[in-house]
């Protein structure tokens, strides 16, 4: 029983981590709270489901473009919303609501045209393996699997690109980044892209371990907040880890608590952290 | 026709008295609240309960608004000394929490069945039709609290929550207690809150967790916005703007060709959209100050 | 009767790579004047952070009237007669300037939720007073006629001057001035340089960072130049002044 749920808790986690790497992301670099982070896997989860349901394509090829989709609106929206705001040196409370209205944007958007209801994709039915009693789906080892893959390639972006480097010098400092010469609104985009499309990523796989729902992201904001808390904010390394003890500790709750209360869970974590450790366990190692 | 005007007037009323006490948070205080409809279910939960439980009303309705108001400092204690998205993302956590502890909590609210049958204010003397009491019940409360916040705004206590919201270092810099007047704010709003979770109840007549889902928060503040941050009469007028809106839209209804559950989503995105084009374009909202415009804060 | 009002032992204060304030000792005498100089980034502002309480200090005391402080939130701080101003100008954007000046005094019975409803007479008196008050200061400052405007639509001189004006409110005992002659024109910088002298014959003490060099040099009694986190050079102005690593530190640094 325990062992089952260890399995699901890394599964769940290393979704919530992923997610949680752009939320941190924009966190750090510009400063606010992004609550419509959750509502863009709800999106790209149902790009996907039109591409692969609705016209029919390979659900690999589907979730490659519907994350490039999805990142690209990310960026749009910079060019829409955040840049402009940006310029005007808008107080980071606005962005926090306006953020707030994106979600209810997108997350209404999702109900108007596919409706309340949960979908699927098409996909093969595929039974789960049992490996030392524990039952594991091969759906769960293809998410684990694509959201390990995804964390080592963003690993080597921020270590080893330029752009890559000059968003850790963002979180750091970003006047001082502008000064050095560094194309702050430029790099500020591919990070757009990059935490959007993980998020897009991560939606894909929460839904091929549960289902497409519209509110599907909102299930996730918290335990995101959570493990964004938990690793320091601005700390892609601290959000993965924050994110892998999320999702264990939701899954592993259910032992004393019912399942429905798993959001409490991520509520008290962060309040704990809040209380004793308001900068996350993982100070002074950012990016 | 006039007793569907003061059905949606009541309606208005109620959420007008809401969306002052996420205004004294917000739009005087600077403070972030997305969970305001946790307090707005903890007011009309106590209330319904204690009655039903043989209390008197006035004592359940008064339990009602405290307990929403302790809640309130207790959701502040561990956010409100740090940055402000914190306040945010705890409170909008917390009221899902209400939420879900009221759906599955069958022994003690019913879950989803919810709770009916319960004491109104004077509803044994009320000879004629006890909507037009509840109205003016309402409608008195509302001129109440909005007098009474009025002179706090209006007094140095006021002045001293308005230098927070500006930049509360240099309320500290003044000598100023800064998370004291937060709590304090926090205890306040939330407990207006649970007053209005209270005459909730009493006009839906009964009550189940699906009236407490997040958009209720949205709903608050949209009316703050549109009606413009730090201007409580303008709350009054957004409560009647997001009424007209809600209403004007359900009257479309027949003539379009989107079935209930598009039109409510659409509904919805057209509130997200005003959220972000007002915060945008026209923070002081639809009748602040224009001199307050562009003031970078 | 020149005891000492603020000391400052060996105080210190590390951001993630940057050692802002090391070891820094400094001792402010009461009724004192005195200049705080220094190159862009040795940690001034810093300094004033550690002591009126916004950072809090890895190590090192600070003690103020012979009280211990270092753990003291900001707000006591100011209470007990601390008060300070900022670099980068605070005002408080969506209040008039005279709402800016009528939230200094301290001890306000309004400022109390309940007594709004059980002490009005004695709250609206207070106002007038504090109402009297601030408009001698702005009338001082020449921003009489701007006391109606919303705060954010001053300039940043006169956004300054505010700041200074508004710390003035509180009667403290001691005030920390963050270049407070900045964007100031002259004429009014030479006219509260007698005011912060006359301020001192009352009995207040300052503590004064300013670039200026002329400026600081008429209105302060000694300067402390800091350098790298450390004060390493104290004494008369004109001492200060000659010293090599002074005139370094502002060659060619403009004003
Ligand atoms: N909050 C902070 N986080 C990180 N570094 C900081 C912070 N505050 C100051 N510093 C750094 O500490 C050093 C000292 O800064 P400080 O503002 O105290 O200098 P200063 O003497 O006031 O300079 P100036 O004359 O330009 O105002 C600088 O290198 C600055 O970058
Ligand atoms: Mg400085």
């Amino acid at each position: 029983m325990l062992m089952q749920l260890v399995v699901n808790g890394i599964v769940v986690g290393s979704i919530i981590a992923m997610g949680a790497i752009g939320l941190t992301m924009v966190y750090g670099i510009l400063n606010f709270a992004n609550f419509s982070h959750a509502d863009f896997m709800a999106l790209g989860a149902y790009i996907a489901f039109l591409l692969n349901v609705t016209l029919g394509l390979n659900i690999i090829l589907s979730f490659f473009i519907s994350i490039v989709i999805t990142g690209a609106i990310g960026v749009l929206l910079d060019f829409l919303v955040w840049k402009p705001m940006r310029k005007k040196k808008a107080d980071l409370v606005s962005l926090i609501i306006i953020s707030i209205g994106i979600a209810l944007i997108i997350r209404n958007g999702l109900i108007f045209f596919w409706g309340g209801g949960s979908r699927h994709y098409d996909l093969p039915v595929l039974k789960g393996t049992e490996m030392f009693g524990v039952i594991v789906t091969y759906n769960q080892i293809i998410a684990f699997g694509t959201a390990l893959v995804f964390m080592i390639i963003v690993h080597y972006l921020l270590k080893y690109t330029r752009t890559g480097k000059a968003m850790r010098a963002l979180s750091d400092d970003i006047d001082l980044a502008r000064i050095s010469g560094i194309n702050v609104d430029k790099v500020i985009q591919w990070m757009w892209f990059v935490g959007i499309s993980l998020a897009g990523a991560a939606g894909v796989l929460y839904a091929l371990e549960t289902a497409i729902r519209p509110n599907m992201g909102w299930f996730l904001l918290l335990p995101m907040f959570a493990a964004v808390i938990l690793g320091g904010i601005g700390n892609p390394y601290g959000a993965i880890v924050g994110g892998m003890i999320i999702g264990l500790s939701q899954e592993i709750s259910t032992l004393f608590l019912p399942s429905e209360y798993k959001l409490g869970v991520s509520l008290a974590i962060m309040i704990v952290v809040l209380l004793y450790k308001p900068e996350g366990i993982f100070k002074g190692t950012k990016i | 026709m006039i007793e569907y005007l003061v059905a949606i007037g009541l309606i208005t009323g109620i959420f007008a008295i809401f969306a002052l006490g996420l205004n004294l948070e917000w739009g005087f205080t600077g403070l972030i609240n997305f969970g305001h409809v946790g307090f707005l279910a903890i007011g009309a939960y106590t209330t319904v309960l204690l009655n039903q439980g043989g209390f008197p009303l006035w004592i359940s309705m008064a339990a009602g608004v405290v307990l929403a108001g302790f809640f309130g400092m207790l959701v502040g204690i561990p956010t409100l000394k740090l940055k402000a998205d914190y306040l945010a993302i705890v409170t909008i956590g917390f009221s899902e929490i209400v939420r879900l502890i009221l759906l599955n909590e069958d022994w003690l609210t019913r879950g989803p069945m919810g709770l009916h049958g319960f004491d109104r204010p004077f509803e044994a003397l009320i000879p004629f039709d006890y909507n037009y009491f509840l109205f003016l019940f309402t409608f008195v409360s509302l001129a109440v609290i909005y007098i009474l916040l009025e002179q706090l705004v209006h007094s140095p206590w006021g002045r001293v929550l308005k230098s927070i919201r500006e930049d509360e270092d240099v309320a500290s810099a003044l000598g100023k207690n800064v998370f004291s007047y937060k709590i304090q704010v926090l205890i306040l709003g939330s407990a207006i809150a649970g007053f209005a979770g209270a005459l909730l109840a009493f006009n839906l007549q009964y009550i189940n967790p699906r009236n407490f889902i997040p958009m209720e928060t949205f709903y608050a503040w949209i009316i703050v916005v549109l009606g413009g941050s730090g201007n409580n009469k303008g709350i009054i007028v957004g409560a009647f703007m997001l009424q007209f809106f809600y209403s004007g839209t359900r009257l479309l209804q027949d003539f379009i060709m989107f079935d209930s559950t598009q039109m409510a989503s659409l509904r919805i995105m057209i509130i997200g959209l005003l959220l972000v084009v007002f915060m945008m374009y026209k923070p002081q909202g639809l009748l602040g100050k224009k001199e307050e415009l562009g003031l970078g804060r | 009767m020149k005891h000492s009002l603020l000391e400052v032992k060996e105080v210190k204060k590390q951001f993630e790579s940057i050692l802002a304030v090391d070891d820094c000792s400094l001792i402010v005498k009461k009724q004192a004047i005195t200049g705080l100089v220094g190159a862009n980034g040795a940690g001034k502002t810093t300094l004033f952070n550690l002591i009126t309480g916004y950072y809090k200090a890895d190590s090192g005391k600070i003690l103020f009237n012979d009280i211990r402080i270092d753990d003291m939130p900001t707000f006591k701080r100011a209470r007990i007669g601390m008060v300070r101003t900022f670099q980068i100008t605070k005002a408080l954007s969506r209040m008039t300037v005279l709402d800016n000046m009528m939230l200094g005094p301290k001890g306000q019975s309004g400022e109390k939720i309940w007594n709004i409803w059980l002490k009005s007479g004695k709250i609206s008196k207070e106002e007038d007073m504090a109402k009297e008050k601030a408009l001698e200061i702005l009338d001082f400052f020449n921003m009489l006629h701007m006391k109606d405007e919303y705060a954010g639509a001053l300039s940043g001189g006169q956004k300054k001057l505010l700041e200074m004006a508004r710390s003035l409110m509180i009667d403290p005992i001691m005030l920390l001035l963050d270049e407070p002659f900045a964007g100031v024109n002259p004429t009014l910088a030479k006219k509260m340089v007698i005011y912060i002298k006359e301020l001192r014959e009352k009995g207040m003490t300052f503590l004064i960072i300013e670039h200026d060099i002329p400026l600081i040099t008429k209105v302060s009694d000694t300067l402390s130049f800091m350098s790298q986190g450390k004060i390493i050079l104290e004494g008369t102005p004109e001492e200060v002044k000659k010293d090599p690593r002074v005139r370094d530190a502002y060659l060619g640094g403009g004003d």
